[in-house]
């Protein structure tokens, strides 16, 4: 008799693989043979992992239409079996294999995509943390205000996307047609948020990407300042970097900030 | 080693929760006895998800109920994903925490579905170790559920029902006696579905599950897309005979209608519950 480990090692190949050796294992019925009835499993595998990702990647799925949204969900399946206990995380890996995989990565606009929507379900249920308030930076002295440092909400991801992927995630959003994929030339650089429970995200321009990305590194405030004024010219950087916090902690992208000696 | 413990009370009705109906239920209160949750649904890092279990564990009693246990698998019991389970249950302090009498892989793969065991004494063996070092781990009993299945293995050496019974007997873990699952199984597998429910030790099952199923006239495939059909109810009268008052859901995964259509449903299980049990009072009573 074989034992468990090596008929589960077989149940699972014949799922994953296709291989019938585990059919010797298996009884017919009166009513149907093993054969049959093994597939159920196989196909309900398959069925399966592409139902959660058409729910973590809606907008993908919208865009790609039922068959090629399968399609691309089925060769996805076939590199990346999953090694998580939950579904949640299974789909993790879905833009980098868009990006690095024929024939995805010859339409940059699907992992585009996909990178928008696992930061948006990342942002979703990221952990929580307190959100920084503007009454928490009043309480700072004047003084203080060259060595703030800033902490990001845990919520928050910043994206670099090479095509308009946002814009036809908005539209697909809105139940409109999508607009033809571009690349535009120029980055879309975004931040991805939790705001009221929601996940969202905006544009930033490229003098607050930076600043964003400096902040998130624990840069002291006088600094960032500086790196405005010689990135994004001289003129106003102080109250551009002002006014750029303020949209931060207005959008709750910062959970705290501290005084560094 | 068993853990032992006070079998839970009576809780009555109730439904799975589901993310559609979040809002109805935050808002109006609607008449359900209790809620089970999915608890993978729930081990994640924070967030909207958290924040409403929170909110419905206030207001109604809570189960929690497993998917990626994989109790029967032979692969090592996944400690990280007990710890984040453990994590959850000190949050939600569940009435208990189910999972399914099954495995999901083997060699760091997970299938996600609730696959097969072959009932033979070395699978009894194995899946004993493992209730025994979870429920040591938990601090609690376990509430296993018999799944639906497709397949049966020449190798099995006792049916379903003693296999159980028998893995009950040396854990002490409870049982989540689906209905729905036993009438898919004992239609694929050829067996009479009273035979399974009386061959359960009446004294381990704290909770029923009957949900609907997808018939393809040679098997019967278990979908949770449909409403329950006669002869599930039929057995749930039977299985309540048997068992007494146990507390029920309504399992809906898919196709998943308004809450006011499940709550409907609900009150069929109700009523027959309120038929039967009200019956053999009336019996002990004479």
């Amino acid at each position: 008799m074989k034992d468990l480990a090596s008929l589960q090692d077989e149940f699972q190949r014949a799922v994953l693989e296709g291989d019938d050796a585990v059919l010797a294992e298996l009884v017919d019925t009166s009513k149907e043979n093993r054969n049959v009835l093994l597939n159920v499993y196989r196909n309900a595998y398959v069925l399966r992992l592409i139902d959660f990702l058409s729910h973590d990647y809606e907008k993908l799925y919208a865009y790609m239409g039922d068959g090629q949204f399968a399609q691309m969900a089925r060769d996805f399946i076939a590199a990346n079996p999953s090694a998580t206990p939950n579904a949640r995380w299974f789909g993790a890996g879905l833009p980098s294999f868009l990006r690095d995989n024929n024939p995805y990565r010859d339409i940059p606009v699907l992992a585009d995509l996909a990178d928008l929507e696992r930061a948006l379900n990342d942002a979703f249920d990221a952990e929580d943390a307190v959100v920084l308030g503007l009454v928490d930076l009043k309480a700072v002295v004047p003084d203080a205000w060259p060595m703030l440092v800033f902490a990001p909400h845990p919520a928050t991801r910043r994206l670099d996307l090479s095509t308009n992927a946002p814009d036809i995630w908005t539209a697909l959003h809105k139940d409109e047609t999508p607009p033809q994929p571009r690349t535009p030339g120029e980055t879309n650089q975004l931040i991805v948020y939790r705001s009221d429970g929601m996940a969202a995200f905006r544009p930033l321009s490229s003098d607050e990407a930076m600043m964003w990305d400096e902040a998130a590194k624990c840069v002291r405030f006088s600094i960032l300042c500086e790196m405005l004024s010689i990135y994004g010219g001289e003129e106003n950087a102080a109250a551009r970097a002002a006014s750029y916090l303020q949209g931060w902690i207005n959008t709750g992208l910062l959970t705290s900030v501290e005084v560094e000696d | 080693m068993s853990l032992s413990s006070e079998k839970p009370d009576f809780i009555g009705f109730g439904l799975g929760l589901r993310p559609t109906h979040y809002p109805e239920i935050l808002d109006h209160d609607p008449l359900v006895d209790w809620f089970e949750v999915i608890s993978e649904n729930y081990m994640v890092p924070g967030g909207q998800p958290l924040q409403i279990l929170d909110r419905i564990c206030t207001r109604y009693p809570v189960v929690m109920h497993g998917v990626s246990l994989s109790i029967a698998s032979t692969a090592s019991l996944n400690m990280d994903y007990l710890a984040g389970l453990k994590r959850l249950a000190e949050r939600v302090e569940p009435r208990w925490i189910s999972d399914h009498l099954c495995w999901t892989g083997v060699h760091d793969v997970n299938l996600h579905d609730l696959l097969p065991v072959p009932y033979t004494q070395e699978a009894l063996d194995h899946v004993t170790s493992r209730v025994q070092q979870v429920q040591d781990y938990l601090g609690r009993p376990l509430t296993l559920e018999n799944v639906s299945s497709y397949v049966s293995f020449g190798q099995s050496e006792m049916p379903e029902w003693e296999f159980i019974a028998e893995l009950t007997r040396r854990t002490g873990c409870w049982l989540l006696f689906d209905v729905n699952n036993v009438y898919v199984s004992a239609f694929n597998h050829e067996y009479d579905p009273k035979e399974f429910i009386d061959g359960i030790p009446a004294d381990r099952v704290v909770q029923f599950h009957v949900a609907g199923h997808s018939h393809m006239g040679t098997h019967i495939i278990d979908t949770h897309d449909a409403a329950i059909c006669d002869d599930v109810w039929d057995l749930y009268r039977y299985a309540l005979r048997r068992f007494g008052p146990v507390s029920t859901i309504i399992e809906r995964d898919d196709e998943i209608p308004p809450l006011a259509e499940l709550i409907d449903e609900l009150d069929v299980a109700r009523e027959i519950a309120s038929d039967v049990l009200g019956k053999q009072k009336a019996a002990v009573n004479a």
